[in-house]
C-alpha cells in the first residue's frame, strides 16, 4: 500500500470525524510522496506516518510509545513542537520514552518504572527540586541511586 | 466491513498471485477437456487435479496473506474497528478473490465445454472447498504468531485431509471388513470435507462402481436429494467451524 492510500483509507474509516489535524502531514512533508508504498519506507520515515496518523483525528488523549525513535533531527523538532502547541490547547499527551532529555522539554509529571514497579512518580519540577539538579537526566539518576534500595511505594 | 475489505482485495489483486492462480486452473481445464472425447472422463480427471490443488493453494495463499498484512491489521486495530469485523473482512476478501479465480479458471471453461449436472456440482463442490480452506488456513495462522508454524500448520491440515486420511479411512475398512461399515464410513466420509466433494461428484458422474461394495449404499445415500443437502450443509459446517474458532481466538488475541 501506498502512503496515500493509507491515508485515505483511515480517513475513510473513520468519515464521522469532521476536524481533521493535518499539521504533521505537511511539516513531515507526506503529502510529496504518498506514491511511496509503506513496505519501501524507512523506520523514520514510518514513525512519520504513523505519528500524523495518530494526530490526524484530533483526540483528546495521545498515547506515545517513544515517539522520537528513528526521526531526524528536524523532525524530531517539528513533532515535540506539535505536541507543545496541542498541550496548551487543552490535550493529554502520555510519552513513554527513555530518552530524559525530550521528556524534560515535554512532560510536567513522571513516572518512572523498572521490572513492572514504580520507582518515581511525582511532578518533575519536584524531582528537580528535591535533588537540586536542572537536568531531569541527573535529577532521575541521583534518585535512583538514593532509591536503590528501598523503592517508594506508590 | 466493506470499507476495509475493499483495501484488502486491492492488495491482493495488485500482488498478481491469484491472476496466476486463475490462468493455471484455466490451462488445466481447457488441457483436460482437449486430452479426452469422453466429456465425463475429463470432468474425472479435473476433479482429482481440482482436489489436490484448490485445497492447497486455498491453504498456502491464506496464511502466507494473513501474516504479509500483519502491519496492516495492527495499524486497523489502534483505529476504532471492531476486532470482528477486520477479520471478517480479511476472510471474506480473501475467500472472495479465491472463489472468483476458481468460478473463471474452473467454472467458465466447465460451462462452455461440458454443461452439464455433474459440472454444476464440480464448481459448487469446488467452491465449497475453497471456503473450508481458506477458513482452516485462518485458523491456523491466527492459532500461532509464527509465519512458518502457520503456514505448517495450515500444511498439515491439507496433507491430513487429502492424504492422510484416505489412508487411514483404507485402513479401518480393511481391518474391519468382516463387519456392516456402510453407516461408520458415511460418518468418517463425513468428518474429510475433500472426500465428501470428491463422493458427490463421483456419484453424480454415474462412477460409483470403482467404489467398491459401499458403492451402492452411497449411491443411495448422496445419490438423493437430501444426499446432497446433506453433504453441502456439512461443507458449511466445515466452513463455518474453523472460522467462528479463528474469530473466537482472533477477539482475545494479544497481537
Amino acid at each position: 500500500m501506498k502512503i496515500g492510500q493509507i491515508f485515505d483509507m483511515i480517513r475513510d474509516l473513520r468519515r464521522d470525524q469532521s476536524t481533521l489535524d493535518e499539521d504533521l502531514i505537511k511539516e513531515f512533508k507526506l503529502d510529496q510522496m504518498k506514491d511511496k508504498r509503506m513496505h519501501t519506507l524507512s523506520g523514520g520515515t514510518r514513525q512519520k506516518v504513523s505519528a500524523s496518523l495518530a494526530f490526524l483525528f484530533n483526540p483528546s488523549i495521545l498515547i506515545l510509545d517513544e515517539p522520537t525513535a528513528g526521526l531526524d533531527p528536524i523532525a524530531t523538532e517539528a513533532l515535540k513542537e506539535k505536541i507543545l502547541s496541542d498541550m496548551n490547547s487543552n490535550k493529554t499527551f502520555m510519552i513513554t520514552s527513555h530518552i530524559m532529555s525530550d521528556l524534560d522539554e515535554l512532560s510536567s509529571y513522571l513516572i518512572y518504572i523498572e521490572e513492572g514497579k514504580i520507582l518515581f512518580k511525582d511532578s518533575i519540577e519536584l524531582l528537580k527540586e528535591e535533588t537540586g539538579e536542572i537536568k531531569l537526566g541527573r535529577a532521575v539518576a541521583t534518585i535512583m541511586r538514593r532509591n536503590i534500595t528501598q523503592p517508594i511505594e506508590a | 466491513m466493506i470499507r476495509i475489505a475493499k483495501f484488502v482485495l486491492y492488495d491482493i489483486i495488485r500482488n498478481r498471485f491469484v491472476l496466476l492462480y486463475t490462468v493455471l486452473l484455466l490451462i488445466v481445464s481447457f488441457s483436460m477437456y482437449s486430452l479426452d472425447v469422453d466429456a465425463g472422463k475429463s470432468t474425472l480427471s479435473l476433479l482429482n487435479i481440482i482436489l489436490l490443488v484448490v485445497p492447497l493453494v486455498s491453504v498456502v495463499f491464506t496464511t502466507i496473506h494473513f501474516f504479509n498484512s500483519y502491519e496492516f491489521i495492527e495499524l486497523l486495530l489502534s483505529q476504532p474497528v471492531n476486532r470482528k469485523t477486520i477479520f471478517l473482512a480479511e476472510f471474506f476478501s480473501v475467500a472472495f478473490a479465491l472463489s472468483c479465480a476458481f468460478l473463471i479458471g474452473v467454472g467458465v471453461p466447465v460451462m462452455v465445454l461440458n454443461f452439464s449436472e455433474s459440472s454444476i456440482y464440480l464448481i459448487l463442490a469446488g467452491l465449497l472447498l475453497t471456503l473450508v480452506f481458506v477458513a482452516l488456513a485462518f485458523a491456523a495462522a491466527v492459532f500461532t504468531r509464527d509465519k512458518a508454524k502457520g503456514i505448517g500448520i495450515a500444511l498439515l491440515f491439507w496433507f491430513y485431509f487429502t492424504l492422510i486420511y484416505d489412508g487411514l479411512i483404507l485402513y479401518i475398512i480393511y481391518s474391519f471388513s468382516d463387519y456392516p461399515m456402510e453407516k461408520v464410513t458415511l460418518i468418517m466420509v463425513s468428518l474429510n470435507p475433500v472426500d465428501l466433494a470428491r463422493i458427490i461428484i463421483l456419484l453424480k458422474l454415474d462412477v460409483s462402481a470403482l467404489m467398491g461394495y459401499t458403492g451402492a449404499f452411497y449411491k443411495s445415500f448422496f445419490g438423493s436429494n437430501a444426499g446432497i443437502i446433506y453433504s453441502v450443509l456439512f461443507l458449511v459446517l466445515w466452513v463455518l467451524a474453523p472460522l467462528l474458532f479463528a474469530i473466537q481466538k482472533f477477539s482475545q488475541k494479544d497481537i
